[in-house]
């Protein structure tokens, strides 16, 4: 199935450039499209991706949520501003 | 005296136009660190019950912590504390820049200024020598033109000075310092404290040396936190692109409200709308990168902007407290616009947090007919408008027509106009900063019982609910411990004069090497408990001696869940906060209805001896 990616801000840093869609098998999660996603080069801290925020078709989802051919899914990292 | 203290603590009376020098204690220092630990202690042995915010009798401090100063990385921070005229309780806000360090280099610690004199003054502090100084020609100067002014006139090139505007002059409730031109310890209506004494700004200069016990110590922890950086984006981020590094997404992911509280960023506001008010956006008008004293990040940039409806020759890269206030939070896009506010708050001397959120205020109550645009002297204050956004701000700067109302802040507007009361967005009569309490719970219990009400510094469990990988942060039971552990190590970081911002260097006890390193103090994480319950327990107890109990700390319904939102990231979430403050309450051994902290936990602190006797008479 087709998932359509769009990260936003700081987080199109941990993750392959230029994504739009990727490929996953059908019950594939959002971790599983994280796994074949991110960026695991250059000894990088990976440990905001742990808490970032994840919308599917703009409603609240989590690491374990199961996707559909089509989703939309939003990754956003929270990193905080004072 | 312990490394790190200058060991010198200033006091001065402006109505005696008198001043004193006196040796830091160092119990004082051992028990309650500096800032507004050392600053609560003062305020309570100092300053009489139910002294008037803006009369004589209100004490305003300047308190550096043990590592101001210092090659700690992060420690550029000083606190200014008084009993606020907005919430009529304790308060405290803290800045970075130069001012403090150079406070520390001019040989003290500390500044207490009470009284008030007979005509506009500034205190000049150099290298250990004292004068009180007449500020006539300098009243109704803006902050970044008394700065100029005064070292031009003294020839000093390096000078640092902490001033208020005109806003502060005319006791605005919203008014702040303002130090190195943009730097501000903004919240709590400290600028009208200032203008209250006539006291238009402090100067500072200093060629002291600040001492460390264990130089070598802090190098190592330096270099630790340096390799952090490097391999962390999200610090390499905010390094590059300030501490706005992540509004434009916070306004999508629930972090940052949206339309006075009641919106839904990714549909009411929408990504492109975001993005245009994102750091990358904002940064086109970036001339060179600015980084407070010793600062590894560097989150601060200079600006120009050169062309469009407000061209600024020289101004500074908005904060994301201010870029949310006057962006999401208005509906507003338009970033020249946030630029504008920024630099016209930083010149008058204006909390861009709650600017921006009485603001918000007035364009609900105007979107809902509850203020007339004649009201607003004929300001089409509708979502999104900058020009408004603008005009309104400028109105606010100057006091003039309606914005000598809401000069004093949202709650005092409802109250004055007798309407909008339902609009309002404030902990206590504050107005909300800019991290949402449905995203990181804990920050629900922090903002409304915090002694220091709606503030987003002051620690707790909710910004690592928000920010961290923290389990079912929507149960609410058993939080005591670890919001109690939480708030009190925040008191240390806060008080050892360090920048929130040290989260990003990525050593969990850096504060506390630092500490021992710097000071030649053993300091452990055991010590940090203690030491944080205690200064926690001094601010509290300064609120307790003012008549206030638990429920006179109010929290507008919004930003706790009720009603809940039906939409977006943060859909359906509703705070328990009642349980989160017993929690938090029960764990600090606080009464839940009358918060006073247990005989046993106050003896067991120790150093709360004069909190014993008016609690207990012992």
């Amino acid at each position: 199935m087709l998932i359509k990616v769009k990260p936003l801000g700081v987080a199109k840093a941990y993750l392959k450039k230029d994504l739009e869609t990727v490929e996953l098998p059908e019950g594939a999660k959002i971790k599983d499209l994280l796994d074949s996603i991110i960026i695991t080069a250059d000894n990088a801290d990976l440990s905001l991706l742990d808490v970032a925020t994840f919308l599917v078709n703009k409603e609240p989802a989590q690491r374990e949520t199961g996707l559909q051919d089509g989703d939309e899914v939003i990754i956003m990292l929270r990193l905080v501003g004072g | 005296m312990l490394a790190g203290y200058t060991g010198k603590i200033l006091f001065v009376n402006l109505t005696e136009m008198s001043v004193t020098v006196q040796d830091l204690d160092e119990d004082l220092a051992r028990n309650f660190i500096g800032g507004y630990g050392i600053g609560a202690k003062i305020l309570y042995e100092m300053m009489p019950v139910g002294a008037d915010p803006l009369g004589p009798e209100n004490i305003l401090g300047f308190i550096t912590g043990p590592c101001t100063g210092t090659r700690a990385f992060f420690g550029a921070r000083y606190t200014l504390v008084h009993k606020s005229p907005v919430t009529g309780g304790w308060n405290d806000a803290n800045s970075g820049g130069y001012f403090g360090p150079e406070l520390k280099k001019a040989g003290f610690d500390a500044v207490f200024i009470s009284g008030k004199a007979e005509k506009p003054v500034y205190l000049l502090i150099m290298d250990g020598k004292v004068q009180i100084k007449e500020a006539t020609h300098l009243w109704g100067k803006d902050t970044k033109e008394t700065w100029e002014l005064l070292k031009t006139e003294l020839n000093l090139p390096k000078l640092r000075v902490v001033a208020i505007g005109p806003a502060g002059e005319k006791l605005s409730l919203m008014s702040c310092p303002i130090n190195d031109g943009h730097r501000a310890p903004g919240r709590g209506g400290g600028g009208a404290v200032m203008g209250s004494k006539n006291l238009k700004a402090i100067a500072v200069y200093g060629t002291g040396k600040i001492t460390m016990a264990d130089p070598e110590k802090v190098t190592e922890i330096n270099k630790q936190i340096a390799a952090n950086i490097k391999k962390n984006p999200g610090a390499q981020a905010f390094g590059t692109l300030g501490t706005g590094s992540g509004t434009a997404v916070s306004a999508l992911n629930g972090d940052s409200p949206v339309k006075n509280w009641a919106g839904v960023g990714i549909i009411d506001y929408g990504e492109e709308a975001a993005e245009k008010l994102g750091a990358a956006s904002l940064d086109v008008h970036k001339v060179k990168k600015y980084a407070c004293f010793n600062c590894p990040l560097g989150c601060g940039a200079e600006y120009k902007v050169k062309s469009g409806r407000w061209p600024l020759e020289a101004t500074e890269r908005p904060e994301y407290e201010t870029s949310c206030s006057f962006g999401a939070l208005l509906l507003n896009s338009e970033a020249d616009a946030v630029l504008m506010c920024n630099e016209i708050c930083n010149r008058y001397g204006l909390d861009t947090i709650s600017t921006g959120a009485t603001i918000a205020w007035a364009m609900e109550c105007y979107s809902k007919g509850i203020l007339a645009r004649e009201e607003l002297d004929g300001i089409d204050l509708t979502w999104g408008n900058g020009e408004a956004i603008v005009a309104i701000t400028q109105k606010i700067a100057d006091q003039e027509g309606c914005g000598a109302v809401l000069a004093h802040g949202s709650a005092y507007d409802a109250k004055v106009w007798g309407k909008g009361e339902e609009f309002l967005q404030t902990a206590s009569g504050i107005e909300l900063p800019m991290h949402d309490p449905r995203l990181g719970p804990g920050l629900a219990r922090t903002y409304q019982y915090d002694p220091t009400p709606g503030r987003h510094v002051k620690g707790g469990i909710g910004l690592a609910q928000a920010f961290g990988a923290f389990p079912d942060k929507y149960n609410y039971s058993n939080t005591g411990p670890m919001d109690v552990a939480a708030t009190a190590s925040q008191e240390v970081e806060n008080c050892a004069g360090f920048c929130t911002f040290m989260m990003n260097g990525g050593v969990m006890d850096a504060k506390e090497q630092y500490l021992a390193a710097v000071t030649g103090m053993p300091f452990f994480q055991e010590e940090t408990l203690k030491t944080g319950k205690r200064i926690l327990n001094m601010r509290h107890a300064f609120n307790l001696r003012e008549g206030f109990k638990p429920s006179d700390f109010t929290i507008s319904l919004r930003a706790v869940g009720k009603p809940p939102l039906t939409a977006g990231p943060l859909k359906d979430v509703e705070i328990d906060v009642e349980q989160l403050a017993e929690n938090f309450f029960t764990h600090m051994d606080w009464d839940t209805e009358t918060g006073k902290p247990s005989l046993e936990s106050l003896q067991e602190l120790g150093g709360l001896e004069e909190v014993i006797r008016d609690l207990y008479g012992k």
